[in-house]
């Protein structure tokens, strides 16, 4: 049997304000000039075994369509300054490109880092978050998030991703927080790696049963997986996310109409269960100028991890 | 007026032994001069619309899909001038079309008899350089064509009259010069699209200037956006027809698509056919993903431009 959602409706809000008092609205209106991706890539001599191969790459705004074509997209989503590329030449001919993108605030960086690396990879100890994954590596610090891909899987290439990715993370000033919204997740339960930061469809569309959500339009929105066979409970896995908009009145307008569509029943306490484009069931919760949204799993589970946003804070 | 130049009609037509080039209701000079007597050739046997290859060795493996299709001398005439659309997006794994594939078609259309075969690109010569594509391409004695895409007059005003989004697309110039069109992309995923694959390679044809009008202006707060983008797509494969599309399944991501570092899937095969619908189907679920959820692959089979249902597509596997 699930907790009781009503009672702790006081505790809900009082997270999510704390939540809200920390989170900036993304994106910002005036972002702070570019500080230049192009000057963390490592010169010559700087990594050691592995040099420079060609000039430097840079692209900004809409530009970055010309380098990564329709990959552009989920980066201009969040808020995108500028893109710097080179490629590095190391033992035996090893080959790695680097790219470091320069994103409007360092929500925006966390927020990529976290759709792109997925579940893949392993921790590294590279800047404020890193993931190596088979041949390349994700690094996330400060407004900037970076990825090094090797051209081959070798140990010497993997050596060489993390040491031109500590390189690249020593040269950035300033080491943000994750987003608050990112934190005001339960602790509890949290899979590993599971955890995304998103401000648009394109990003939402790219996590797991992101497109659940994407009818929200919610101009920001963390997510993580809980629970499954193998983890704490709930015995089923289910995705929450928490849902930001920029004053109650948004949320409350999103979440009426949500509750006004086909698959969508609104109980005696006010929540909302509904059914996803992708067939997913799910529950939701509206408290100020935000929504818990839990989706996939059993009815218990579901209203379990909405009950666990309240009682951890 | 626009015409389709699928396999059904251009038996009807006389035009058996190639879909043309392939920009609705042109075909080039070479294909008019040596269209006849192929009908035969392709009434011999039912033929498969799909032939998939799996193998280590890609060339082998290109080789053989198009052989099992009724050779390249079905959809290439003896002095035919050939294009032929890679995908060379960026040097990461998975990410662009093998140059062993590449070298297999450019090889084949030369033993066919093909008078000239180019490359076509508005990319620049450092993607070719840096994933080994512009070596593959020279080496085999075709030609790489840089077109400037900053230059408009390298691109052609063509009107989408069956665009329900599209309604006028700007084909790069030296595309019409061409008599054939052999489609060369790498499937894989794509952030906004979920998938990439014959439909959306064509748009390596197009401008980019254009292409960014698949974009609509409120992307970032209008979930409709994506479906505008792949409308596009379909639409634009309204007026361009290949004549012979062979995907490069081999190796390629199915994360942080289209440009990569993402999960890398090795499926080792080469896909190859005429139909792109039936293509795209059965591509995107070599990871899982459903025809029905991609959009572009709905939007061209309602356009009529191939067959969404496997069922009614005669496929054909080896492994070498």
């Amino acid at each position: 049997m699930g907790r009781p959602v009503t009672g702790a409706a006081a505790a809900w809000a009082t997270a999510l304000l704390l939540a809200a008092a920390a989170c900036s609205a993304p994106p910002p209106p005036s972002p702070p000039p570019a500080a230049g991706a192009a000057r963390l890539l490592p010169g010559a001599g700087a990594v050691p075994g592995w040099e420079p191969a060609d000039e430097i790459q840079r692209f900004s705004g809409d530009d970055l369509f010309l380098f990564i074509d329709g990959g552009a997209d989920l980066f201009l989503e969040y808020g995108f300054r500028e893109v710097a590329a080179r490629a590095y030449r190391g033992p035996g001919g090893a080959a790695i490109n680097a790219e470091i993108y320069e994103m409007a605030d360092p929500a925006a960086a966390f927020g990529v880092y976290s759709v792109r690396c997925g579940d893949a990879g392993d921790d590294a100890a590279v800047g404020s978050a890193a993931r190596l994954a088979d041949y390349y590596l994700t690094v996330w610090q400060d407004r900037y998030v970076a990825t090094f891909t090797g051209l081959s899987e070798t140990p010497a290439v993997q050596d060489g991703l993390v040491a031109i990715g500590r390189a690249v993370a020593g040269g950035i000033v300033g080491r943000a927080p994750t987003p608050a919204l990112v934190a005001a997740l339960p602790a509890v339960g949290k899979r590993p790696h599971s955890v995304r930061y998103v401000r648009g469809p394109v990003a939402a569309a790219n996590i797991p049963l992101g497109e659940a959500v994407v009818p929200w339009q919610a101009p920001e929105t963390a997510a993580a997986r809980y629970g499954g066979t193998d983890g704490p409970a709930p015995v089923t896995a289910v995705t929450l996310f928490l849902l930001a908009y920029p004053d109650a009145a948004a949320a409350e307008g999103a979440f009426r109409r949500m509750a006004a569509g086909p698959d969508a029943v609104m109980d005696a306490t006010g929540s909302l269960t509904f059914m996803s484009p992708q067939k997913q069931p799910g529950r939701a919760e509206h408290r100020g100028r935000h929504v818990a949204v839990a989706v996939g799993g059993d009815a218990a589970g579901r209203e379990e991890l909405l009950g666990r946003v309240n009682s951890e804070r | 007026m626009t015409h389709r130049f699928d396999r059904r009609s251009l038996l009807r037509r006389g035009l058996g032994w190639g879909a043309g080039a392939l920009l609705a209701g042109r075909i080039g000079p070479a294909a008019r001069a040596l269209a006849t007597g192929a009908v035969e050739r392709l009434n011999q046997s039912a033929r498969p619309d799909l032939a998939v290859v799996t193998g280590d060795d890609y060339a082998a493996a290109a080789t053989e899909a198009v052989r099992l299709l009724g050779g390249m001398e079905r959809f290439v005439a003896r002095g035919a001038r050939v294009a032929i659309l890679p995908n060379a997006q960026r040097n990461n794994p998975g990410v662009y079309t093998s140059p062993a594939v590449v070298r297999a078609v450019v090889r084949m259309c030369r033993a066919a008899g093909a008078r000239e075969v180019n490359c076509l690109t508005w990319l620049p010569e450092k993607n070719w350089l840096d994933t080994g594509l512009a070596a593959a391409v020279r080496e085999e004695g075709a030609k790489l064509v840089l077109v400037d895409m900053k230059d408009p007059a390298r691109f052609r005003p063509v009107p989408v009259p069956r665009g329900v989004a599209l309604k006028e697309a700007a084909v790069m110039d030296a595309f019409f010069d061409h008599d054939v069109l052999i489609n060369l992309p790498i499937t894989k995923d794509h952030a906004g699209n979920k998938f990439t694959g014959t439909l959306k390679n064509l748009m390596g044809l197009n401008s980019p200037s254009n292409n960014r009008t698949f974009h609509r202006a409120d992307w970032q707060t209008n979930p409709d956006s994506i479906a505008h983008l792949e409308q596009c797509i379909a639409d634009l494969n309204t007026v361009i027809t290949p004549t012979l599309c062979l995907v490069d399944a081999t190796e390629f991501i199915i994360t942080n698509g289209p440009f990569g570092p993402g999960e890398l899937l090795k499926r080792r095969q080469v896909v190859a056919g005429t139909d792109r619908v039936a293509i795209d189907s059965y591509c995107c679920t070599l990871w899982g993903l459903k025809p029905g959820d991609i959009a572009a692959i709905q939007r061209a089979a309602a356009h009529g431009l191939g067959e969404k249902d496997s069922g009614r597509v005669r496929r054909v596997e080896k492994s070498l």
